[in-house]
């Protein structure tokens, strides 16, 4: 630890009462309670000491008192188990790319291989039971319900403190897990080590091999290393005052972003063998290499070796070459037809649709496939769009889907009309199209905004009840989608409006675990959940409301909150 | 010229009472002050020194004298401290009355502490009484008895990490009492 590397003492105390007290305190010296030799000698020839004697006495007072009760209860059958079903606790594991699960025992199976595997953007309940195998380079996120304990074992397993779950965390030497709540921050590297986490403080650090760091929220670093503990149940090594109702833990991001299109688009992509969905796409990825392969009905398959750099973006333009070239004369048509969408493509990139529709008159004479046509007027309508001609571009979105139903284009029309007719106040057409969307393309890039679409949709038109369905389904649906926080807030607003405080407390600790960025909309959020807090956990000494007060001091609502919560 | 307190110890293991009365007489004062800061009765004070001491008389043939003698005095000291205070509670417990035994007991300690140092004091010594004891010996110690962390450790059986996060929260819990209580503005610093 760095401050007692230095010095074998704390700072000094800054606080000048408690200074003033603790002066006052230390010249209250006296000769006071001081017994006699002679007493003590006394006491010594006798042999017995009479705590010792008091103790026993008690002990015994408590023993006779506790057979007393024991045997009334026996006697009355008032002591019986509770006939409650307590469920089992589960663990909701939310991560952004695959979590596999390697070992299983849970419902009668027992054994070993990946049995689970969860699709990207989706989330896994883990039973009782579950042991969960996660990657360096993966990124994992533990939800775990009301004060939690968690720990490692000597196998260097995550466990629950009832032993009811635990997760295999694989890390070796050269890697770094970080783990962030709140208020402090965990570094480990190849270490092993226990740990208690109770309502928000780091109870106690105890490290079997290795070195953990221990960052604290004012930056001081300590190092806790084997032999030499930290904490204990009476006092938390580090308290965390503005964590949420659940513990929330989140391994550093080491991903990275990934976004692929193609010409056509739809085609299917694939990294590290994982069909991910259709382009154009977006994903986050585990950082470093990966394999990329871009397939397209009657196109060339693009592959690619991609460096992933952590928490950059990599965009990737696969341009598909058709399978059946011709050998002479088709040939030289095809290579027409590539230079056509190259150019078209670059004219769509400078918004100069009279332009494109020139590029676009051709290449309609050239193609011959529906795909490739539907693909040929969503660039003319995109161009309208792009161009501001929404009404322009929303009557050719709609043809293209009357002309080619079940195109990739023509699904992926259908998530523009639903934008467009959002924005004209249509919300019963933007529903629709959104929902077609969601339903054509269950795998497509764009569902998460879709769905998060339609849940705005549902708060415009002030169905409250559809809201908080629809952004429940998102989040549990795509726990990492880019509007998470976005979705988080909106629950939270929701769930007070409708009078569920605990839950809308739930939601407003998790949108603040998320590190959402400062600005207007933080500080009203801030203040809400305050102001809720003051209403269900009491004012005084509330945390959240202290946190308000400490991070805007002089803000608008700091006074408003000071006469709310009793201040 | 004075015998050291290894050269007491040894003394007093041989049955010396002469050499155990020097080394109560040259320790005594010490663990007294920490005993009276953390419990602050006379009597409660009086009845763990004389089992402290009996404890340091029965136990002197197992001193490890890489430990200063002083701290190997604490450390029992403040474990029969422990033990005193986790004895109180019971008793606490166990009597018929107890708000008002709880109350007599917190008037006498807090008028022995206000006849020897005024408002802040008492203020300090209920703010101290209400931490948990394990923390209140680390504040005791560190901030009243200027003890070092590894020290402390030695004397409470903890790591100097985990006495630091004690007087840490100590010092958080006692500073926001004696704001709650009014004092800041009786003590303007």
């Amino acid at each position: 630890m760095s401050g007692i590397k230095d010095t074998d003492r704390l700072s000094p105390i800054d606080d000048p009462l408690l200074l003033d007290g603790v002066r006052a305190m230390q010249k209250n010296v006296g000769a006071l309670g001081r017994p006699s030799l002679a007493k003590i000698l006394e006491q010594v020839e006798k042999g017995r000491r009479p705590a010792r004697r008091l103790w026993w006495t008690t002990a015994a007072l408590t023993a006779v008192a506790a057979a007393a009760i024991a045997v009334i209860m026996v006697r009355d059958s008032a002591w019986q188990q509770p006939d409650i079903a307590v469920p089992p606790p589960a663990m909701v594991l939310s991560p952004t790319h695959a979590l596999r699960v390697v070992h299983y025992i849970g419902a009668g199976t027992a054994g070993s291989g990946p049995i689970v595997q969860t699709a990207f953007n989706d989330s896994l309940t883990v039973p009782a039971g579950t042991h969960a195998h996660v990657r360096s380079g993966e990124r994992l996120r533990m939800s775990l319900a009301g004060p939690s304990h968690l720990r490692t074992d000597a196998d260097g397993r995550w466990r629950l403190a009832d032993g009811s779950a635990a997760l295999d965390v694989a890390q070796d030497g050269a890697s770094q897990v970080s783990l962030r709540a709140g208020g402090f921050e965990i570094i480990v590297a190849g270490a092993r080590f226990t740990m208690a986490v109770s309502k928000g403080e780091l109870r106690s650090l105890r490290v079997e091999s290795g070195m953990v760091s221990v960052r604290a929220a004012d930056g001081s670093l300590s190092e806790v290393v084997p032999g030499s503990p930290m904490g204990d149940r009476d006092s938390p090594a580090f308290t965390t005052n503005d964590w949420p109702d659940q513990a929330y833990w989140e391994a550093e991001e080491l991903t990275g972003a990934l976004r692929v299109t193609s010409e056509p688009p739809g085609a299917s992509v694939t990294v590290d063998g994982q069909t991910l969905g259709e382009t154009p796409l977006f994903v986050r990825w585990p950082a470093g290499s990966v394999s990329l392969s871009v397939t397209h009905a009657g196109y060339q398959t693009h592959q690619r070796r991609l460096h992933l750099p952590v928490a950059g973006e990599v965009v990737e333009v696969a341009k598909l070459s058709p399978h059946n070239r011709a050998k002479t004369k088709g040939q030289s048509q095809d290579g027409s037809v590539d230079r056509l969408w190259r150019r078209a493509r670059r004219l769509l990139l400078r918004r100069q649709c009279e332009r494109l529709d020139g590029v676009i008159a051709k290449l309609r004479s050239k193609v011959k496939t529906p795909n490739a046509r539907a693909d040929v007027d969503f660039m003319s309508a995109e161009c309208l769009l792009r161009s501001g001609r929404r009404q322009k571009a929303l009557a050719a979105f709609q043809q293209l889907q009357n002309r080619y139903p079940g195109s990739p284009s023509a699904r992926n029309a259908s998530f523009e009309v639903g934008i467009l007719k959002a924005q004209s106040g249509d919300s019963a057409a933007a529903l629709k199209a959104f929902s077609g969307y969601v339903a054509m393309n269950p795998g497509g890039g764009l569902v998460a905004e879709a769905i998060y679409r339609q849940c705005e949709i549902y708060i415009h038109t002030r169905d409250l009840t559809a809201a908080r369905t629809c952004l429940a389904n998102y989040q549990s649906k795509h726990p990492s989608g880019l509007r998470r926080r976005d979705s988080l807030l909106l629950s939270a607003l929701l769930e007070k409006r409708a009078g569920a405080n605990r839950k809308a407390l739930s939601y407003f600790g998790r949108y603040f675990s998320e590190s959402p960025a400062r600005g207007p909309r933080y500080e009203k959020a801030l203040f809400q959940w305050a102001q809720l807090s003051c209403v269900v956990d009491g004012g005084k000494e509330n945390v959240v409301a202290a946190r308000y007060q400490r991070e805007y001091p002089q803000g608008k609502f700091s006074q408003t909150l000071a006469n709310k919560c009793g201040q | 010229m004075n015998p050291s307190d290894l050269e007491l110890v040894s003394a007093a293991q041989q049955g010396s009472d002469q050499a155990f009365a020097q080394l109560y007489k040259r320790h005594a004062a010490g663990v007294s002050g920490g005993l009276w800061r953390t419990l602050g009765r006379e009597q409660d004070v009086e009845d763990v020194m004389q089992v402290t001491f009996l404890e340091v008389h029965r136990c002197l043939g197992r001193y490890d004298s890489r430990w200063a003698f002083s701290t190997w005095v604490n450390h029992i000291a403040f474990r029969m401290a422990g033990r005193h205070l986790r004895a109180k509670k019971r008793r606490w417990w166990w009597s018929s009355d107890h708000t008002a035994l709880s109350q007599a007991a917190d008037e006498k300690a807090g008028a022995d502490m206000q006849a020897q140092g005024g408002a802040l004091v008492r203020g300090v010594f209920t703010a101290m009484q209400q931490l948990p004891d394990k923390q209140r010996i680390a504040f005791t110690l560190h901030d009243l008895e200027e003890m070092g962390l590894t020290e402390i450790g030695k004397i409470v059986d903890a790591s100097p990490q985990t006495v630091r996060a004690r007087v840490h929260a100590a010092r958080r819990k006692v500073a926001e009492y004696l704001r709650a209580a009014g004092l800041a503005e009786e003590n303007p610093s």
